[in-house]
């Protein structure tokens, strides 16, 4: 039952950030599902050091990681799929907001981490220092560094 | 206070990192620095317009999330389960195919051996038996073949030996009796 309600109150941020990690809308039910069965396979194993939703984080990036390793979808493959089914994420109407979508994706990949982790994962800073591996000072460097990064191709832009 | 530690601490108050002092504090700083306040304005606009970018697909997800929550773990994982058993099938095959050329080679190696052997035997009992005494009588005729074989040449050897002369025996030297073997004398028995 703790485990339900755990999942309950983090599945649908762990599937927000699936969303900008995995290639593909069609992977992110199957790598999410795989996620909580590691999850629930380690439940017993969590040593209580650190965030639990860290901790969760932490089994979702390797998830994916492996995920891929083993399906080894190419992007030229992935894209096509995307093409005939849904997007993974859904075309806007506002161009605007398109725009950002893709710059944010146009980060670096350390800076993005820490965007997807903070935005759609919900993390503290703590909390993503935890599952990154580096200090808060890091995580809060990389995040302002994406967001001037954004800022300037905003500017660009506009 | 330079402009990128004004803009970090911005960051942090936007995502409610920063302490109740350390909010204080950089409101007392803006208050005397409206430069500052600019910089600040745009860090939390494009805060807020990255979080509800990234994480404006939540809402949507909240709506969907009740439905698909359940179906997650009730949904059957036969993608996973089909590639175990593919990977399971594989090294099946690869364990049968290694078994079945093992067990080939290890017939196929036992059968020309089988065939050696019989080849052997059969040359083996194709050579005619001779006696003894024919092959003595051979030897003493000259006969250099029966001589030379393996056989032969014991067989020459032994007639030598019985046509030799008589060995003389050498007489071996007579060992002086040593210390300890005068001491117990002839009769006495060793302890």
């Amino acid at each position: 039952m703790e485990f339900e309600l755990f999942w309950r109150q983090t599945s649908e941020r762990v599937r927000s950030y699936l969303r900008w990690v995995c290639g593909n809308e069609a992977d992110v039910d199957d790598v999410l599902q795989e996620c909580y069965m590691r999850a629930l396979r380690g439940w017993g194993q969590y040593s209580g050091r650190g965030s639990r939703e860290a901790w969760l984080f932490g089994i979702v990036k390797r998830t994916n990681i492996d995920w891929y390793r083993r399906h080894k979808r190419h992007v030229s493959q992935s894209l096509e799929q995307v093409g005939e089914e849904k997007l993974a994420v859904e075309p806007r109407e506002d161009d605007r907001a398109e725009g950002i979508e893709q710059m944010i994706r146009g980060l670096k990949p350390e800076q993005q981490e820490i965007v997807y982790l903070r935005f759609a994962g919900g993390l503290s800073y703590e909390e993503i220092a935890q599952t990154v591996g580096v200090p808060v000072g890091t995580v809060r460097s990389r995040l302002h560094r994406g967001l001037k990064e954004l800022r300037k191709k905003l500017k660009v832009e506009s | 206070m330079e402009r990128e530690v004004v803009e970090r601490l911005a960051m942090d108050r936007a995502g409610g990192e920063l302490s109740d002092d350390g909010v204080k504090l950089l409101e007392e700083y803006l208050e005397g620095h409206p430069e500052a306040k600019v910089w600040v304005a745009e860090m939390e606009e494009l805060y807020a317009m990255c979080a509800e970018t990234v994480a404006g697909e939540r809402h949507q997800e909240q709506l969907n999330a009740i439905g698909s929550m359940d179906s997650c773990f009730r949904r059957n994982d036969n993608g996973r389960g089909n590639d175990r058993l593919l990977t399971l099938g594989r090294w099946a095959a690869v364990i049968l195919m290694a078994l079945g050329a093992g067990i080939f080679l290890g017939r196929w190696s036992v059968e020309s051996l089988e065939v050696e052997t019989t080849e052997t035997i059969q040359v083996v009992q194709a050579e005619p038996k001779e006696g003894l005494e024919t092959k003595v009588q051979k030897i003493m005729e000259g006969d250099e073949e029966a001589s030379e074989s393996a056989r032969g040449f014991w067989e020459a050897k032994i007639v030598a030996t019985l046509g030799a002369k008589p060995r003389v025996k050498r007489e071996e030297p007579v060992q002086e009796e040593d210390f300890w073997s005068r001491l117990r004398g002839p009769n006495r028995k060793e302890n």
